[in-house]
């Protein structure tokens, strides 16, 4: 092969060279979310898998997703970093969406992470909006043109159930503004560098929506609370997933 | 009106630079290789021509359109011919639009599709439209994409019955197809992967948006009656038996402008499955029963209904949620089991009026798109 033909052949690796070249050199870097989501000990899984709740009731699930907004880099002298139009889209059942990434953080060492299970009341009531807010994520309500923040469905023998059936469906869709939970983990290493885009590892416990180790008094008895839909039922369940829906594993600093 | 052509011509002008130099490293390697003449160079073929993808501003902004398959004009025009081929399938006798005709929304008007020879498909015929949403086609999801799922209809046999292989032979027979497959990717390129391709370029544009409910969602409140605005209040609201209020119970389902979330469920027609529907690709216990939610869209159209067309009228259908839900169904879901009008609460049926029933019907009439049935870019081609 001559010359010519070997700087033709390069050239499409040296016009990407190029555009690497313009995003070295950023101030910023990047923080990203990685979801497990877990019923108890046990991965969730749409399989018709039967989970046990502390009360003993069983129940399955057949959909969980949930919107988690307004993400904040903690600093030690008690300020934040708020990523702008931080909007996402968690799907259990999509692998993709358990995967978040906060971008164009500036690089400086935090030391903690906040973020919201919902919509804030400003975009909550801005009517239907596009990217993790279309309103085709199966996460609105056409009726009163507000989100539903968190979404579980599935089915369980002690809901009530027209006889035939054998089980009962629980139909948990939260939301309204009000109940918009703010989400908190201080004291963790959240360094980023020009080489480093640290990765928080949460594990997301679908059992906390029902069982409140802290209130118990908030636990749900599916006989007499299987279908929520806003309004009065959802404060209780907001509460409980506030206060243990997600755990922090481990920070990876990447 | 969302325009996606922006998009369409950055993902195209990658392409085409990427095209121009192979071209440049080709020419240049043939030279050296040469007896030393000067060389003629050759003009590179045209590259085809980004399409405009016009979306209605009330869909959602995300289709799905592959980066190794962006539409182009020329691409969309083969697959329209493909589209009404019948020597893809064995004895010539039928194409992908005999079970799909416009008219119809690109339905059959059958229970049950009529493939060669007249074999039945044990499925009803879908509705093409907007399917550049969906992640996964056809009753039970098997089919990842349009381009794999082209692939079925034109082997399976009990629909066209021809290899893609065979296809390629008899299209090759043709100096037009020739052409065409020249012009859409380019020189020698009438293979099975491109014709599957051009198949799904076309069944991408053909996007229905312009229903009278379309015009209503985009801000038009006189296109729709009281009785049919009513029929989008009962469809969109999932009713409790609680002040919330009245509902048909729809929505959770049929969600959104594209009256889909794309998810497969088990809407209780049956107490045991002679179609396993989503188990069949899958082998999940939980997942029998379950069929894809298909979009409403030009459903007065598309009857007879259901994955195994059972329902011949919108009427029928009503009467299946209303009155005649299979309650001991394995897998049924939970949006139908807790969905009841009744002051007694979860436990009982939907309990809609008849006047409730006839408003919804109402409503989904709304749906039609007379414009997307006659859009002469869909139609038999004629050159």
């Amino acid at each position: 092969m001559n010359r010519f033909c070997l700087w033709a052949l390069l050239l499409p690796l040296a016009i990407s060279g190029c555009k690497k070249d313009e995003a070295a050199g950023a101030d910023t870097g990047s923080v990203s979310l990685e979801m497990t989501t877990v019923v108890g000990t046990a991965p969730l899984a749409f399989d018709g898998t039967s989970y046990t709740k502390s009360d003993g009731q069983t129940f399955r699930v057949t959909k969980f997703k949930y919107l988690l907004s307004n993400v904040q880099l903690l600093r030690a002298d008690g300020t934040a970093y708020t990523a702008p139009d931080s909007y996402y889209l968690v799907d259990a059942a999509q692998t993709a969406t358990q995967h978040l990434v906060v971008p164009n953080v500036p690089l400086a060492e935090y030391t903690g992470l906040r973020f919201v299970v919902g919509v804030d009341a400003a975009r909550n009531t801005a009517g239907a909006q596009t990217g993790a807010l279309d309103p085709n994520n199966d996460l609105y309500w056409d009726w009163t043109a507000g989100y539903v923040f968190l979404k579980m469905e599935g089915t369980s023998p002690q809901a009530p159930h027209p006889a035939a059936a054998a089980e009962g469906g629980l139909r948990f869709h939260i939301g309204d503004n009000g109940i918009q939970r703010t989400i908190t983990f201080a004291g963790i290493p959240l360094a980023v560098t020009a080489t480093q885009s640290p990765a928080v590892h949460l594990r997301v416990n679908v059992l906390a929506l029902f069982d409140n180790a802290g209130a118990p008094s908030k636990n749900i008895d599916f006989s007499k609370t299987s279908e929520v839909m806003g309004g009065a039922g959802a404060p209780a369940v907001a509460d409980n997933y506030a206060a243990g829906l997600f755990t922090m594993e481990r920070v990876a600093a990447n | 009106m969302r325009n996606f052509s922006s998009q369409v011509l950055r993902r195209t002008r990658g392409w085409v630079a990427g095209g121009l130099v192979g071209v440049i490293a080709v020419a240049a390697c043939s030279r050296d290789g040469g007896s030393g003449d000067v060389p003629t160079p050759t003009p590179p073929p045209a590259a085809p021509t980004p399409y405009a993808l016009v979306l209605p501003s009330n869909f959602p902004g995300s289709p799905l359109l592959p980066a190794d398959n962006p539409l182009t004009v020329e691409g969309v025009d083969l697959g329209r011919h493909l589209f009404y081929e019948k020597t893809l399938s064995v004895d010539n006798s039928i194409s992908c639009a005999s079970c799909h005709r416009q008219s119809l929304a690109f339905t059959d008007g059958l229970a049950h599709a009529v493939g060669v020879n007249g074999a039945r498909h044990p499925r009803s015929a879908m509705s093409l439209s907007n399917l550049l949403w969906d992640p996964l086609l056809t009753w039970d999801g098997t089919s990842a994409g349009l381009e794999v799922q082209a692939r079925t209809p034109l082997t399976n046999a009990i629909e066209m019955h021809q290899t893609l292989a065979a296809s390629v032979v008899k299209l090759q027979a043709q100096p037009a197809y020739v052409a065409r497959f020249a012009k859409a990717f380019g020189a020698g390129a009438l293979t099975e992967d491109n014709m599957l391709k051009a198949l799904a370029q076309f069944v991408r544009t053909l996007v229905s948006g312009n229903s009278r409910y379309d015009r209503y969602r985009r801000g038009d409140r006189s296109v729709l009656s009281a009785d049919e605005v009513r029929g989008l209040q009962l469809f969109i609201t999932h009713p409790t038996g609680t002040a919330i209020g009245r509902g048909g119970n729809c929505a959770d389902c049929h969600a959104g402008d594209l009256q889909t979330n794309h998810l497969f469920v088990n809407n209780g027609l049956d107490l045991t499955f002679t179609d396993l529907g989503r188990a069949v690709p899958t082998g999940l216990p939980s997942d029998q029963g379950k069929f894809r939610i298909p979009s409403l869209r030009n459903i007065a159209l598309t009857g007879p209904y259901m994955h195994d067309g059972r329902f011949a009228t919108l009427e029928d259908v009503l009467a299946h949620y209303n009155e005649h839900i299979q309650y001991g169904s394995l897998n049924l879901d939970p949006n139908i089991l807790n969905g009841t009008n009744s002051p007694l609460g979860i436990g009982q049926p939907l309990g809609l009026t008849d006047t409730e029933k006839k408003q919804i019907v109402l409503f989904l009439r709304t749906l039609t798109d007379s414009t997307f049935i006659q859009d002469p870019r869909f139609s038999q081609p004629t050159d």
